[in-house]
Order: C-alpha cells, then structure tokens, then sequence
C-alpha cells in the first residue's frame, strides 16, 4: 500500500514553467580502489561524494548490467577487472550483475548500492524482485533506505534459482576482517548470518571507523551446468561499541524521579494556595 | 458511547497501525505513506507506517539546503526537496487539521494512556496547570520548532556546528524511544560516547523521556505542551478543513467549563467572546470543550463548514455524569 505523494508531488513541481532541470547524471570516470563508500569527509565534502568502483579481479571478462531502481538496465563497462559505478541521480537502490558464463560453468557476482537524487516511485523491493540472475542471493530484506549492514545484526539471504528457490544448499559468508560463517539455506531458500563482530579497534563514532565488507556465496550445480553466485556487500562496526542501553535507562529513570519531584511540588503549591 | 470514547478508540487504532503498520504497508522508506506525516511516528521504529515530517525537514536543511548554500550552487535547487515535503504535509494536514494532535499521535495517546493510569492508581491530579507555568511553557514549542528542527540542522549543513547537530531534534524526540520501546526494540536508548554533542542530547533525551512518564500520571498531556509539531500545525490551522468554532453570543454564560476541560489548559476558549475561530494554536481538537459546554450550539466542531459534533445540553449531563463515574472508580479502592 503505498501513496507516492512525494513522488507526485514532484513530478507536479517539474512541470511548472521555468524550474530546475533534472539533475544530470554524473559520467562514471576512473576513482577509488577500494569497493567501500567514499568516506564522508565532514561536513563541507558532504554531497560531494568521489566515484566508487567494484573490484572484479577475478572476473575481468564478465559482462556487467546496471539495473535501476525504476528497473531499467544498462550495460556498464568492466575495465580491468574494475569498475566505476555510475551515478543515475535517482534516489535508491541500484543492482550492479557481474556475469561470467564460460563452458559449464557461469559465475555471478551481484552489490546493491543506494543512490541519492530524485525520488522514485518504486519500493527497494521490487528491484529485489526482478530476476537478475539463473541464481542469485537475495538480501531479505536489504537494509532500509539510509540504514546498512551492522556487526552483531542478524540478517536473510533468499538463494533464488530461476523461478524459484534453492533449498537446503550450503551458503557462505566471509568477511574482509576474516571471519567465516557458513549455513544451510530452509525450504524457503533463505540462509541467516550473524554478521560477526569482528572488528578490531572500534573507535567511538560511525565516521570514525571504516567499513568492512563481506561477500555471501553459493553454488549450484543443475543438468551439468555448475552456478556459483556471490552477493557483495558493506558492513559497519555496531554503534552499541560507543552507546550504553544500560546507562540510558538509568538516566531515565533520574528523569522518571524528577518528574515525581515537580509534580510533587505542583501539589504542595496547591495545598499551600488553598 | 460518547466522543471521548470514540477518540480513545481511534487513538488506539491509530497508535497500532502508526508503530506496527509496516506489516500492511512495507518495510520500505519507498513504501511508507508519506514520509512527511502530521504526527510524531518515527522512522527509527522498522515497524512504522509513516515517518513525521519532522526527519525531512531536518535532513533536508541539513544535507540539501546547508549544501546548496556552501557550494554555491543554485539555491532553489537545494530548497525543492523541502518544498516537496512540505507540500505533502498540507496535502495530508488539511484533512484534519489539528486532530491529527489529539486522535492521531502516539505519543499524545501515550500521555493520555498514563494520565488515565495514574488516575486510576489514584494519584492525585492536576487538573489544571498555574497560568504563569502555561504562559511561560508556550513560546518553547516555538524555539524547538526553530532551533531544533531548521536552525540548527542549517547550521550543520553550512558547517558552522558540528555534524552531530544535524538532527538534533530527532535525538531528544520521545517518540523515538516510545516507538521503538513499543516495538521490543530497546536500541534507542541510549548514552551515546561518541562525542560532546552527542552525549548531551542523548542524555537529555533520555532523562526527558522519563521526566514525560512521571508527570504524565498527573499532568495532562505534558510534551504536546512544548512539542514542534504543535507548532508547526498552528502555523497552518487556518488551512484545515476541521474547525473549532465559538458563538458566543447570545448563549455563553462564561462558565469555565470549556477552559477546565482542555488537556492543554486553553483559557482563552473560556474568555473570546468575540471571534468565531477559536482553533487556538496549542489546541489538539480533541473535543472535550464541546463535550463539556452545557449550552447548545455555544462551541462546535465543524468540517468544512458543516457542524460535526456541537455542545449540547443533554450531551452534556449525560456526559458529565460519565465522567464522575469515570472519576470516581480507581485501582486501589475499587469501584465505589
């Protein structure tokens, strides 16, 4: 159930004589080497966000499609096993597919990335929806608009063969900090991971540690053809490293006393006025 | 069946599918309602329906608005996404007006909940708060709406404040924590080391929490006193399609019992005899100033023109009987 009023209503603000031309999206160039986000930078460099890339060493023939949150796709350019992923200007998640199929054998590689710019009418879920792949790994669900993967959360990957899942199959997941998990998908095709709490030196603050990623994979092997699908992805040091729950009820409970103490003195008052 | 029944009722409806109603429209942000709705439901709760508008505006200052003013480039180009939210609060705003106050909020209906709890514990009331306390509590609903939820979000934007300051409002908002309380999730509260800033606000808004809960017992409707949603709905209420409307003349004996009723210790519905609109700004449209005049047609709720409910005589007994039946049964005595 879903009323895109926003979505309308800028669709509405667009039309009107003389308004701001839709945001151009910025041409893909050359940029980090690393597959994390830009870093923030403070406050200033907000919004300025440098290029990101996927690394694809292992993958440097693979044929690579952007899909779209309004679920159109294009072919992206793999060059040397990188590449930089563009910037549509729409504000969402967006599927990198790195495919390589050779004799037998074809191998995925799959990130969800979110975008900022102008908003979409379409629900994160419908991109997850659309087959991608023969078999993928599906976050489900993929953490909310704005929110990310966090150490210590727990969360599902749907292993989707074709029309359907992929049952009872062994998945995969290793993180960049090195820590290994492995699980079995249900009848439903999903595999749970607790993504480990495993970095080291976690300093007070989510701009202050950089995150790590993890990749969650499976193969499948159908009339003798072997699939193998990995899901690429970021992860973040937990915040509950630099805030207390403890202490938080504690203060609470001081601010519950103060509240007894004023209303307290709202009674004395009145008995004193009458 | 009266109206403050009705109202508890959908207060009750509403506090359901506000805090737990992801399951009927999705878990999303794409999937919610609005993401600028007239009450505080908070996007920190995964279960929510909606987010207040209050998030957008203060993300928006803060990432679109403070951007476009440090990089130069168009302003207009910075200030549409607020626009956009905007427009898609008055879309929903002028449906009902303030009663998005007092029969939509869940944390008005947490306030209301508690308050008849702590009647019910027998707790001593106070019916109504000294007018120098209201005066004097009135203009900071204001301040926050300015400082917490544009100034300073701004201010993070251009980069004269630190960043932590870019939501400031949301990090004290007892929303937050009673949402995601309501919904098993207690990471929201929280002593947060990570800096000075946000030490502060997150001991604040904890300690307010708990300050909230505690006079709640006694007190009616203590955070809508000061709350920026409040605010901002009474710079719109002229909009609304619900109305409150007084005719004075030639009935109204200035009783009082209007002015004792209000949660919100409104005492000036008790005293304008002159002008019609009395939909004052710290007004929630709950009604019960209508329900409790005793003279016909003197206060009424309209909706778009069209009375809804007006005070009524025999409402009026029959509800007032109600209400000392009500007042009279507590936890610890039993029903006498």
């Amino acid at each position: 159930m879903r009323i895109p009023i926003p979505f309308v209503l800028y669709m509405m603000v667009l039309m009107l004589p003389g308004q701001v031309p839709a945001q151009e999206p910025v041409k893909p160039g050359g940029g980090n080497a690393e597959v994390t986000p830009a870093s923030h930078g403070g406050h200033a460099g907000h919004g300025q966000r440098s290029p990101k890339t996927w690394q694809l060493p292992d993958m440097v023939d693979a044929r690579v499609t952007l899909w779209r949150p309004d679920l159109q796709s294009e072919t992206v350019a793999l060059d040397d096993g990188r590449v930089a992923i563009p910037r549509t200007g729409l504000a969402s998640y967006h599927a990198l597919v790195a495919e390589d199929t050779s004799q037998g054998r074809t191998r995925v590689a799959i990130r969800y990335d979110y975008g900022h710019g102008k908003p979409v009418s379409s629900s994160p879920e419908d991109l997850l929806d659309q087959p991608k792949a023969t078999l993928e790994l599906v976050p489900s669900p993929i953490p909310r608009e704005h929110y990310r993967y966090i150490s210590g959360e727990t969360w599902g990957f749907t292993l989707r063969y074709q029309d359907g899942v992929a049952a009872d199959v062994d998945v995969l997941l290793r993180t960049s900090q090195g820590s290994q998990l492995t699980a079995s998908t249900d009848i439903n095709g999903r595999a749970w991971f607790t993504l480990p709490e495993d970095f080291k030196d976690v300093k007070p603050g989510r701009r202050l540690n950089d995150p790590g990623s993890f990749r969650v994979q499976a193969a499948l092997e159908r009339e003798g053809h072997q699939y193998e699908t990995r899901l690429e992805a970021v992860y973040h040091p937990n915040p509950a490293h630099w805030r207390s729950t403890t202490l938080g009820f504690w203060v609470m409970g001081g601010g519950f006393l103060a509240g007894l103490a004023i209303v307290r003195g709202f009674g004395r008052n009145r008995e004193e006025s009458a | 069946m009266n109206l403050s029944i009705i109202r508890k009722l959908v207060q009750i409806a509403m506090f359901a599918f506000l805090v737990y109603g992801s399951v009927i429209v999705g878990y999303y942000t794409a999937d919610k309602l609005s993401v600028a709705f007239p009450a505080l439901t908070c996007a920190y709760d995964f279960q929510s329906a909606d987010y207040c508008t209050l998030i957008p505006f203060q993300h928006q200052m803060d990432h679109r608005v403070g951007q476009a003013l440090v990089a130069g480039t168009d302003i207009i180009r910075g200030v549409m996404p607020l626009v956009i939210t905007l427009l898609t609060f008055m879309v929903l705003f002028i449906f009902l007006n303030k009663a998005f106050c007092g029969w939509v909020c869940p944390l008005g209906t947490f306030q209301e909940i508690l308050n008849m709890l702590g009647q019910k514990l027998g707790l001593r009331q106070t019916q109504s708060l000294p007018e120098p306390v209201v005066q004097r509590l009135r203009p900071l609903k204001w301040v926050i709406l300015l400082l917490l939820v544009f100034v300073f979000p701004l201010m993070a934007g251009i980069g004269t404040v630190d960043h932590d300051l870019g939501d400031p409002f949301c990090k004290i908002c007892p929303s937050r924590i009673l949402t995601t309380l309501a919904g098993g999730d207690t990471r929201q509260v929280y002593v947060d080391s990570s800096s000075n800033i946000n030490m502060v606000l997150s001991l604040i808004a904890n300690f307010l929490f708990g300050l909230m809960v505690a006079v709640a017992l006694t007190v009616r409707q203590p955070f809508c006193r000061i709350c920026p949603m409040l605010a901002l709905h009474a710079t719109m209420r002229k909009l609304g399609f619900v109305r409150l409307i007084k005719n004075a003349k030639p009935r109204c004996v200035k009783c009082g019992l209007c002015a004792k009723a209000c949660p919100m210790d409104i005492r000036e519905i008790h005293t304008e005899m002159d002008a019609r609109n009395v939909l004052f700004p710290d007004c929630t449209l709950c009604g019960r100033c209508v329900e409790f005049c005793p003279d016909k047609d003197v206060l009424q709720m309209q909706y778009i023109q069209f009375p809804v409910f007006s005070a009524d005589p025999d409402y009026f007994k029959k509800r007032k009987k109600a209400q000392g039946r009500w007042d009279k049964w507590t936890l610890r005595k039993g029903k006498r």
